[in-house]
């Protein structure tokens, strides 16, 4: 933005300096004014707030991550994750999405009638879901508004969430093999300890199956906890913002939190 | 990443569950009013910040707002980086704001104690120019130099780090003050383990001792002193480890802590063959690495089967067991099965078209038995690895379905002839054929050529580069080489992410051929901001400025970098010139090239030793050698000739590439001194150069006289550098005036007494000169092929102010021809030159020191230095000619392996022929004559009655009188031929030479007087006293560095 000042010079050299001097206050003046103007009013819009091998994630990708938590499974309390949180969630998933492009993963792609089936899931299953009545339109267009999302956001995020699930189910539940005696120690060393005296206990046989799977899924949770603790090593992961970078460090279960594969068995 | 449409229900959300850490949302939608940049000038942003997604007049969205933030972080100049917003004329004006980013300058260290500790710390802190600077980095640097300090020794070192921004460029210099301290001593010395020696003995082994300073090499010293002393015992399996070492501020020294393991006793045992222990231990690699190890010893395997192959037994396979015994003693046994012994008659190739049958055994491994190998090379790995290289050959020229087999069988009827010897215990080895069978298949051929996805560079450009090309065989190296061809043309255009694929698709039209698409994805195009020259201190910029390939504005051509850094360092005015770019893997547009020159001392001194031995060394002054008691005559004596040289150069002179220098040499054979002023690149041309020189010497590199020199010269340079030359680089150029007095020492003249006076008169010399040089050579030192072609035309004319007026040509040329995959070189040389004196009276005399010379080292071997062509016709001695041609031939053999020398020795075999001439007519008149014409007329000039021919005046010869002086009877218009072998010892500063040489046809000539004879002796005549017919010696050695020729 340009200004002209356009003036006549008088031929009285007093008048001219008198002129000069009255004319800089009342640039100054001018320059200070519009200079305050913006200073005063102006707000931060979005700045970046970190780096992870050279991609750059921005205040509003964190906002967005914090927006998001709260549509994960293991959120019961309706609570979104701190920034700090939220940041080391953020930076663990570019990671893991940065292998995902290497190794061309194209065939974890979900179907949109997957996508659709863990939408109707989450509508009916979340917890939070549940208390704002989302099966219904009326309650699941409030509660997308109270969280200041939208159902193409969300689902993009479940599909995202899907491809990384399915990425982690192909790396690394391959080549995992479980042993009888694993399953029969995990039977009795974790399993009958949880059972109070004179409950009825399942018998082995029957639950088997479910004790395999679970040690599966432990098996898979090292297997990628190693990973991802070895990807944030070896990446460049800069934070630029101390506030974010000082924060407690999360367990590396929170900050992959939905990456993660889950269960029990009672 | 969230939508618009994400954003405007964020407007209208709650928020009671997720407080937003941007405030996009306030003003989504609203018009942009204005753009600027704080931190980072739009300037340097520049293409970008025209270019954002966010633009000025159009709607705020959160997209492209979070793009152009990518965008901006993304060229690397941002440390920090936020957008602000402020409401304006019911729009928005941004401000793009943050820190800029500070990348590292000129790195420098002062202060540290030690001659290249400086520079040692320096690498240390791999503070590398261009790159961003941290504090971190500052940390990890100092910790590192501090490391690398006390290595050396000193612990008490102070490291103060000074940092000079640069804001404009984004830069900072960083200099690091060094005070290093005392330095510490070796302290304590601790060890543990079953070291089986005391700790006096060990810190004998390892040379700590007490008062030794603390270095570099400490710790590696102490460990390998110890584990030598071990090997000594052959503890092959010994252990020393340092486990720590602490320094004591109070003692000033640092203590050591030694863990050291001795391990049993190894021995080595080869069964199943005989082999000598010394030759165990060459091949046996653990013994050289002092460890024993899986790896080296299946290394072991692989050597004794080697060793075995090359003696026939192809089939040999080795085995090898470890066996310990009682915890002390180890030892290895290698089981031999040699299998038959045989010998490869016959090697052959067929089913091959395309190529020829000797184009194709040029790439075999596998060969018959010849002199060098009297059994042959082959083994089963060896005929897989021929297999492979003419598979690769055909598939390189279209053939892709091309199969090679091959078959080995013993010739017809050796069956026979193998049950026979296997009676007689295989005293003879069996004979084994090699087959390769070759079924070529048939060849792809090439349809259409195309290049996509070109946006800069048009395919006019790129095609051109390729050797691809419609209608040839489709070869994968070929397409390798284009593929490389479009990359370098790209990077050379500043297209620094290119990426090309060349991708083979069957030709449309369906005739069988495949066309070949390269698919370029051209990336972003870089350019050059500036370029920062740093580090001149006398030199003057514009001196340099010629030599700096990259320019402003310039797209970033890392060629033109490494062409520049090439250009400094042929300066000679620097001792290292690094180039940087400044953040090289940001994606700015535009960058800052740092090209950081350190210069080199501008004094050298430059010295050297060296020495010939050689039979027939020349011999002046024969009167005063036998007066000393040393026998003297015309052939030399057997001597080394020891010489020193010294060179003192002042370079950088006024801050330019121009250097003067002074230099001496002081030998048996000659001492001189001289000055030199040169300007190597005459106003900065690569083509012109430009030297002054004079000086003085005196040499006695010819039997028959001591003569001195005083001299000077003004000499230009043309070489042909420049690209697009009318001439190609191989070429050199030298226009010359030069100015000479010559003269002889009288006394040590050994020609007849009624030509001393004139001889040694001073004569000067003086006129143009030009030469011309051409050299292919691929090793000057020790060429393979290519050649070499010297021609030299002197004018001597009084126009000049010379008083000897004669015109000279002197020309040579050398070849070099290699076959049996370059094993074997022939190389030759011939040499012809000539003299024509005009003028008159003393002016047609050629002065002796400027007349044509040959034999010795590097001319003609069956001669000593400078003994061949006309003598004179009483004293017999050299008097040089005017004519001399020359042709020496050698064929340079393979080094053999052998003991000890391994495979630094090789040997040549050499024949030698020609002569100088007293005219140069005689020369190629002489060229079939191998026995010296009328030698009868040689005998009959020996005097037989000294006391009835001796006159009053001396004898004095009744020959042709020429441009050389009086000539005899004795005529030496004949080539003398000479045969001879070599040995080379390679050295990196070339081959050490020895040459033994047998002249078939020396000449006689006659001694009539012999200044050998003192005049006060007996002897009633003096040196008139015994004439006598001469010859030059068959034999002659010789012992130098470099090759012939």
């Amino acid at each position: 933005m340009t200004t002209r000042v356009t003036t006549r010079w008088k031929k009285s050299h007093g008048v001219r300096t008198r002129l000069f001097v009255a004319l800089a206050m009342v640039a100054l003046c001018a320059a200070a004014v519009f200079a305050q103007q913006p200073a005063s009013s102006s707000i931060v819009l979005d700045r970046v707030v970190a780096v992870v091998n050279r991609r750059v994630l921005l205040a509003s990708d964190l906002d967005d991550e914090m927006r998001l938590s709260i549509l994960e499974p293991s959120n019961n309390s309706s609570q979104a994750l701190t920034p700090t949180q939220a940041l080391a969630k953020l930076v663990s998933r570019t990671l893991v999405e940065e292998q995902m492009r290497q190794e061309d993963m194209s065939s974890i792609e979900p179907a949109q009638k997957e996508v659709e089936s863990r939408l109707h899931e989450l509508r009916t299953d979340l917890p939070a879901c549940v208390r704002a009545h989302c099966s219904n339109a009326a309650g699941w267009s409030a509660f997308l508004a109270a969280q200041g999302l939208t159902e193409q956001r969300v689902e993009a995020y479940l599909r995202s969430r899907m491809e990384i699930l399915r990425f982690i189910e192909q790396r690394f539940r391959q080549g995992i093999q479980i042993e009888p005696q694993q399953v029969e120690q995990y039977y009795r060393k974790t399993m009958l300890p949880q059972y109070a005296p004179g409950e009825t206990v399942p018998p082995l046989d029957e639950v088997a199956a479910r004790i395999r799977e679970i040690l599966l899924e432990q098996q898979v949770n090292d297997l990628f906890d190693n990973w991802l603790a070895n990807l944030r090593q070896q990446g460049n992961v800069e934070i630029l913002d101390p506030s974010l970078a000082t924060g407690p460090v999360p367990a590396p279960q929170a900050a992959a939190g939905p990456d993660r594969m889950q269960g029990g068995v009672r | 990443m969230p939508t618009a449409s994400t954003s405007a229900v964020r407007q209208g959300a709650t928020a009671g569950t997720a407080l937003p850490l941007v405030g996009i949302f306030r003003w989504e939608g609203l018009p942009v009013r204005s753009i600027a940049f704080e931190g980072v000038s739009a300037d340097r942003l520049q293409p970008l910040a025209s270019h954002l997604p966010v633009a000025e007049e159009k709607p705020l969205r959160e997209e492209d707002l979070q793009q152009s933030l990518r965008q901006l972080y993304a060229t690397g100049l941002y440390d920090t980086l936020e957008v602000q917003g402020a409401p304006i004329d019911g729009g928005v004006a941004l401000t793009f704001a943050g820190q800029p980013r500070t990348f590292i300058g000129i790195v420098s260290v002062s202060g540290a104690t030690g001659a290249a500790m400086n520079m040692q710390l320096q690498r240390a802190s791999q503070l590398d120019a261009g790159t961003r600077l941290t504090a971190e980095k500052m940390r990890r640097a100092i910790a590192q130099m501090r490391a690398t300090i006390e290595q050396s020794g000193y612990y008490e070192s102070t490291i103060a780090p000074a940092v000079t921004p640069h804001p404009r460029q984004q830069l900072a210099d960083v200099a690091f003050r060094v005070v290093s301290g005392p330095r510490a001593h070796v302290g304590q010395v601790l060890v543990e383990g079953d070291s089986g020696m005391t700790v006096d003995e060990f810190r004998l082994h390892a040379r700590l001792w007490k008062i030794g300073h603390v270095s570099r090499d400490t710790v590696n010293r102490a460990l390998d002193g110890v584990l030598r002393f071990y090997q000594k015992e052959d503890r092959l399996e010994a252990e020393v480890k340092l486990e720590s070492s602490a320094y004591d501020r109070a003692a000033r020294a640092v203590n050591y802590r030694f863990t050291a393991h001795r391990g049993p006793v190894v021995h080595v045992e080869v069964r199943g063959a005989s082999l000598d222990p010394e030759r165990i231990r060459a091949l046996v690699p653990i013994y050289r690495e002092g460890s024993v190890d899986e790896d080296l010893l299946n290394e072991g395997n692989r050597r004794l089967r080697d060793y075995y192959q090359r003696l026939g037994y192809f089939d040999a396979s080795i085995a090898h067991t470890l066996r310990a015994t009682g915890g002390q003693e180890v030892t290895i046994v290698y089981n031999v099965e040699l299998g038959q012994r045989r010998r490869v008659e016959q090697v052959s190739i067929v089913g091959n078209r395309y190529f020829s049958t000797a184009t194709l055994k040029v790439l075999l491994n596998v060969h018959v038995a010849d002199l060098l190998d009297p059994h042959g090379v082959y083994s089963q790995a060896l005929v897989t690895a021929d297999i492979h290289a003419i598979e690769n050959v055909y598939r390189n020229n279209g053939f892709a379905q091309v199969q090679v087999t091959a078959e080995t069988g013993t010739a017809a009827g050796q069956a026979h002839r193998e049950t026979a010897q296997s009676t007689i215990g295989r005293r003879h080895a069996a004979s084994l054929r090699v087959l390769y069978r070759i079924d070529e298949g048939s060849p792809t051929r090439v349809g259409a050529v195309r290049i996509e996805g070109n946006a800069h560079l048009p395919a006019t450009a790129l095609l051109p580069l390729l050797n691809t090309e419609p209608g040839q065989m489709l070869s994968p190296r070929s397409l390798a080489g284009d593929h490389d061809a479009i990359v370098s043309q790209y990077l050379r255009q500043g297209f620094e992410q290119v990426a090309v694929q060349a991708v083979q698709q069957p030709e449309s039209a369906g005739r069988g051929k495949v066309d070949v698409v390269f698919h370029i994805d051209e990336g972003p195009q870089t350019f050059v901001r500036n370029v920062l020259l740093t580090g001149l201190e006398e030199v003057r910029p514009q001196t340099v400025a010629r030599a700096i390939a990259v320019h402003a504005g310039d797209p970033l051509n890392q060629n033109a970098l490494t062409a520049t850094q090439s250009n400094l360092y042929a300066f000679g005015l620097f001792n290292e010139v690094n180039t940087a770019v400044v953040d090289p893997n940001g994606g700015a547009a535009q960058k800052t090239v740092l090209l950081q020159a350190s210069e080199a001392r501008r004094w050298t001194l430059t010295y050297g030793f060296g020495f010939e031995a050689q039979t027939g060394q020349p011999q002046n002054n024969c009167a005063g050698a036998s007066a000393a008691g040393v026998p003297c005559n015309p052939n030399g004596k057997t001597g080394v000739s020891p010489r020193v040289l010294a060179d003192i150069t002042r370079n950088n002179l006024f801050g330019r590439e121009q250097s003067a220098s002074l230099r001496g040499t002081y030998g048996l054979l000659e001492q001189s001194i001289g000055v030199q002023y040169q300007i190597p690149h005459l106003q900065g041309s690569p083509d012109f150069g430009l030297t002054f020189s004079g000086g003085y010497a005196n040499s006695q590199d010819v039997s028959t006289y001591v003569a001195s020199r005083l001299e000077g010269s003004f000499r230009l340079t043309e070489n042909f550098n420049r690209p697009g030359s009318w001439i190609s680089r191989a070429n050199t150029f030298i226009y010359e005036i030069d100015f000479r007095r010559v003269k002889v020492a009288a006394p040590s003249l050994q020609v007849y007494p009624g030509e001393i006076s004139l001889l040694s008169t001073a004569t000067r010399v003086g006129g143009p000169a030009f030469t011309w040089i051409r050299d292919t050579r691929d090793v000057p030192l020790d060429a393979h092929r290519g050649t070499y072609t010297s021609f030299q035309e002197f004018l001597s004319d009084r126009l000049f102010g010379a008083q000897a007026e004669f015109n000279r040509i002197d020309t040579s040329n050398s070849s070099y021809y290699s076959f049996d995959k370059k094993r074997f070189v022939v190389a030759r040389n011939t040499r012809y030159g000539q003299i024509r004196a005009f003028g008159n009276g003393s002016s047609e005399l050629i002065p002796l020191p400027e007349r044509l010379f040959a034999g010795g080292p590097v001319s003609l071997r069956g001669f000593a230095q400078n003994a061949a062509g006309p003598r004179d016709p009483e004293t017999g001695y050299q008097i040089g000619g005017a004519g001399a041609l020359i042709n020496s031939t050698e064929l340079r053999l393979p080094p053999p392996t052998l003991p000890w020398f391994g495979n630094t020795v090789s040997f040549v075999l050499f024949h030698d022929m020609g002569n100088v001439f007293t005219n140069a007519g005689d020369a190629w008149a002489s060229l079939l004559r191998v026995r010296q014409p009328d030698s009868a007329a040689c005998r009959s000039a020996v005097i037989t009655d000294p006391g009835v021919a001796y006159p009053a005046g001396g004898y004095n010869p009744t020959g042709p009188v020429t441009s050389t002086g009086q000539q005899g009877p004795c005529s030496y218009n004949d080539f003398s031929h000479s045969l001879g072998a070599g040995l080379r010892y390679h050295t990196p500063v070339g081959p050490i030479r020895f040459d033994f040489s047998y002249n078939l046809n020396p000449p006689i000539f006659p001694v009539n007087i012999n200044y050998a004879i003192p005049k006060a002796s007996a002897t009633p005549y003096g040196p008139y006293s015994a004439p006598f017919l001469d010859q030059a010696p068959h034999i002659n050695f010789f012992f130098s560095l470099g090759q012939a020729f």
